[in-house]
């Protein structure tokens, strides 16, 4: 996949939009998560279902920006050969996590690696 | 003024950032003791903001009542955004205070809207007691720390040093109280989050080397600042360390950190936005050396006996413990001191480190004075002492 694939997908929102739209693409990729990055790809974080519930429960308005509840400290890989290797057991080891972020050595996301549901 | 004899002291206390909260705390605990005073805190720009952690919450969770919630701050964190949010503050808070029937306005450090409570709280012949005066900054907070000290009617330096420049400064003795840091009362108490739990919340192991990294922008080094920002992350990026990053404040330029800081990421690097004053007391007290440029390597790493690697100007001329190593925005230097810093030489070292800011009892001083100080002309209508 290309970055010209992902910006069109629904696993990468901005960091400015909203959490509304946060959880519009969350509704329609079925992993409960999405990366969030800012103009430049640069990868900012991960907002998971749990990030939101946690916000709106907290008091947050659903319009508030996905950068203020970004969980900036998500696992992810940094491209090289292994990528794949890494993430499967990452999805072995940690059974909530469907989603990993691939990032350069500049932290740009490259890629994102989506736990296959009949793995 | 209706009533005015049996109407309890208010302190009008300003709280606009993280810092801050620090010293406020403890003076707060005190009021609480004494039935002839009552508070009322204005919790204002960051305080409020989602994108800083609203620490207002954590106000709130230890149940001190906060008068009035002001939003101040525009987005975009310019040196023109952050002038323009300062005079939002400036439009509120005489409103606020009339409201409040304040007797006394206290502000600390060295922030702008610090400053304009200073200057509406002179402006309105209601008496400005100013913590950590005297000290010195080295950037627009030096000089907003200085311009207080000329708008305020008691003065309270952490120490004699500060003491001194302030009567430097013209301000008559008698207005002069070297009362120690308020913020290291509670450090000296023990408000401290046990290792465990730091270690836990942060997901670090105890029995490896830990890093702190603070930031915070120096509004005129702004030009420089992603240059800087790089050199200062590739230094701290070489280290395979556990690091804690705590996001800064909103001055101008905090978005060039935080891309800076997102951009050089590596995995061995936790990045935090706003974290409980217990728990940043904690990290000082479990991580091996705070590297950046916050106060709080100054005032308050010297009671953990914890190392500081000082980058660049921030925090220029002020009094130091033996625990800072001062560098300049150079790759190399940082990383000869934080080497050092972490070395088992300089550890032993830090057993004889003493705490030139206080000995915890610097609320109960500053409160006396707020108490007893009579509110008459004399205190009102300030000399120059030449």
């Amino acid at each position: 996949m290309k970055i010209n694939d992902l910006k069109l997908n629904n696993f990468i929102v901005d960091k400015d939009q909203t959490i509304k739209e946060a959880m519009a693409a969350i509704n329609d990729n079925h992993r409960g998560a999405v990366v969030v990055v800012d103009k430049s790809y640069l990868m900012v974080g991960i907002v998971s279902d749990g990030d939101i519930r946690r916000s709106i429960v907290g008091g947050r308005d659903i319009m508030s920006t996905v950068e203020e509840i970004v969980n900036a400290n998500p696992i992810f890989i940094k491209d090289g050969q292994s990528v794949f290797g890494e993430a499967e057991k990452i999805f072995k080891d940690r059974v909530e996590i469907n989603i990993i972020p691939i990032v350069d050595k500049n932290n740009n996301l490259t890629n994102i690696i989506i736990r296959n549901p009949l793995m | 003024m209706q009533n005015t004899k049996n109407k309890k002291r208010i302190i009008a206390i300003i709280a606009g950032s993280r810092g801050e909260y620090g010293y406020i705390r403890p003076i707060i605990r005190e009021i609480e003791k004494d039935p002839e005073l009552d508070y009322g805190l204005i919790a204002t720009n960051m305080h409020v903001l989602d994108s800083f952690g609203r620490s207002v919450d954590e106000i709130k969770k230890d149940k001190i009542k906060i008068f009035s919630e002001v939003h101040n701050t525009f987005d975009g964190y310019t040196n023109l955004t952050m002038v323009k949010s300062l005079s939002v503050f400036m439009l509120q808070l005489p409103e606020i205070l009339k409201q409040m029937e304040a007797d006394v306005v206290l502000i600390s450090g060295d922030r702008g809207e610090q400053l304009v409570a200073a200057i509406v709280g002179a402006y309105m012949y209601i008496p400005v007691a100013h913590i950590q005066a005297g000290e010195v900054s080295g950037n627009i907070d030096g000089t907003t720390r200085h311009a207080i000290t000329k708008f305020s009617h008691i003065h309270f330096p952490a120490n004699k040093d500060a003491a001194e420049r302030v009567i430097k400064m013209g301000e008559q003795k008698e207005r002069v109280f070297t009362v120690g840091a308020p913020q290291l009362d509670e450090l000296i108490a023990g408000k401290v989050t046990p290792t465990k739990d730091i270690c836990k919340k942060f997901q670090l192991k105890n029995n490896e080397p830990k890093i702190l990294f603070v930031f915070h922008p120096i509004t005129e080094e702004i030009d420089n600042l992603e240059k800087h920002m790089d050199k200062v992350m590739l230094a701290l990026s070489s280290f395979k360390y556990q690091t804690v990053i705590i996001l800064n404040n909103s001055d101008a330029g905090s978005n060039i950190i935080r891309r800076k800081i997102t951009e050089h990421r590596k995995p061995n690097m936790k990045i935090y936005k706003n974290i409980p004053r217990e728990d940043y007391a904690g990290l000082l007290n479990t991580v091996d050396v705070l590297v950046g440029n916050s106060s709080s390597g100054i005032l308050e790493a010297p009671t953990f006996k914890l190392p500081a690697v000082n980058i660049g100007n921030r925090q220029k001329g002020r009094m130091r413990g033996i625990n800072v190593i001062d560098v300049d925005y150079n790759k190399q230097q940082i990383e000869k001191a934080i080497k050092s810093a972490m070395s088992a030489s300089f550890k032993k070292k830090m057993n004889k480190c003493i705490n030139p800011y206080g000995d915890g009892d610097s609320a109960k001083r500053i409160v006396a004075v707020l108490k007893s100080a009579k509110i008459n002309s004399k205190l009102l209508i300030k000399q120059l002492t030449y």
